[in-house]
């Protein structure tokens, strides 16, 4: 049923036409940075719901808006999902450096070595290993959710 | 983010060191998306076509005061996107109406439209082999019968292929209203169709 809903929905749009009703480009721009009233966004709702060069301009200035702050984010965002472990691991370098508080270094190591396990990211990581390792299928919300 | 609106404001009174900074903060945006609406649109391009559809753009800005659109906007990136791409459209425009000097011609529905006005859409392509004209009808019917909501969640997921996550965040919804809505709109099109005596799908 799924492929009977997007071909219709292709048929229909397979000609994108702008039209004198299309949204100015302060408009689309206000509804994408949710910047409007609740009337304003459903009156913006409205004309999106049945055009197709609205909703092709929105979806494409998402997309781009997307990649342009990826980039700016990409090592914040690599440091920020990994916290635990880096964390662990300065912890377990710091026990090697200051080899007085040795235990004390490494009991936090593996203190932050076992938040980062049971850490959302962390449990994903481990179930894709163990997974491909036993050669099964790693199911799609693992590696959907890895590629954000 | 005053930031932004005082750079707005610096621009629009002509200064030169801040329109320099402002070129500098978002040439990278506007590239991109003349780039991504030449590539979406399927339109061959060149590197000089960009510097070209830029150049407008930038004269758009400075010289014919359009900033004056965004003067009391606290973040301008989705707006540059967006004025940048319907640049990249009116130049194709121009190029197919050079090319062409065509520019109307009659649709299915016998309606006349400007071919100008037509860009191609990345998403569509071959014609579809389930659809037959009956099944088009009662699906047009049962699709306006939605709410507002139900269509936009419905396009965005079936024909640009977002996922939930994707359409929580174009549409400022939770993931889980989002869900919620494809999970309905399927099963109403599945029950109309099943009482319509389709039953195959």
């Amino acid at each position: 049923m799924d492929k009977l809903i997007q071909e219709y929905l292709r048929d229909k749009a397979k000609e994108v036409s702008r039209t004198k009703d299309c949204l100015s480009d302060r408009e689309l721009a206000d509804y994408i940075e949710a910047r409007l009233s609740r009337e304003k966004r459903d009156r913006i709702e409205t004309h999106l719901a049945k055009c197709f060069f609205c909703q092709n301009l929105l979806i494409t200035t998402k997309e781009i808006l997307d990649k342009h702050a990826v980039k700016s984010r990409f090592w914040k965002d690599i440091i920020f999902k990994n916290k635990w472990l880096i964390l662990s691991l300065a912890s377990f370098t710091l026990s090697f450096i200051f080899p007085r508080y040795f235990l004390q270094f490494l009991l936090v190591a593996f203190l932050l070595g076992l938040k980062w396990v049971f850490s959302g990211e962390g449990t994903r990581n481990l179930v894709m290993v163990i997974r491909t390792l036993r050669g099964q299928e790693v199911p799609s919300e693992f590696t959907e959710t890895r590629k954000k | 983010m005053n930031d932004v609106r005082n750079l707005v404001e610096r621009c629009l009174a002509k200064d030169k060191a801040a329109w320099n900074e402002f070129v500098r903060t978002f040439r990278n945006l506007i590239y991109q998306s003349v780039r991504m609406r030449f590539s979406r649109s399927n339109f061959s391009y060149t590197h000089q076509d960009v510097e070209d559809v830029m150049q407008e753009i930038f004269l758009d800005l400075w010289e014919r005061d359009k900033l004056t659109q965004v003067r009391d906007a606290e973040k301008i990136q989705a707006w540059l996107s967006i004025i940048s791409q319907n640049r990249a459209i009116d130049y194709m425009r121009q190029k197919v109406y050079k090319m062409s000097r065509v520019s109307t011609f009659i649709d299915d529905t016998g309606e006349a439209k400007d071919l100008l006005e037509t860009i191609p859409s990345e998403e569509i392509s071959a014609r579809g082999e389930l659809l037959n004209s009956e099944l088009k009808a009662i699906l047009e019917t049962i699709i306006e019968s939605l709410s507002v909501k139900e269509k936009l969640v419905t396009s965005l997921h079936y024909l640009h292929g977002k996922t939930h996550r994707e359409i929580a965040r174009i549409m400022h919804l939770s993931i889980n209203t989002v869900s919620t809505l494809i999970r309905r709109t399927r099963i109403k099109i599945k029950n109309e169709l099943i009482k319509k005596g389709y039953k195959d799908f």
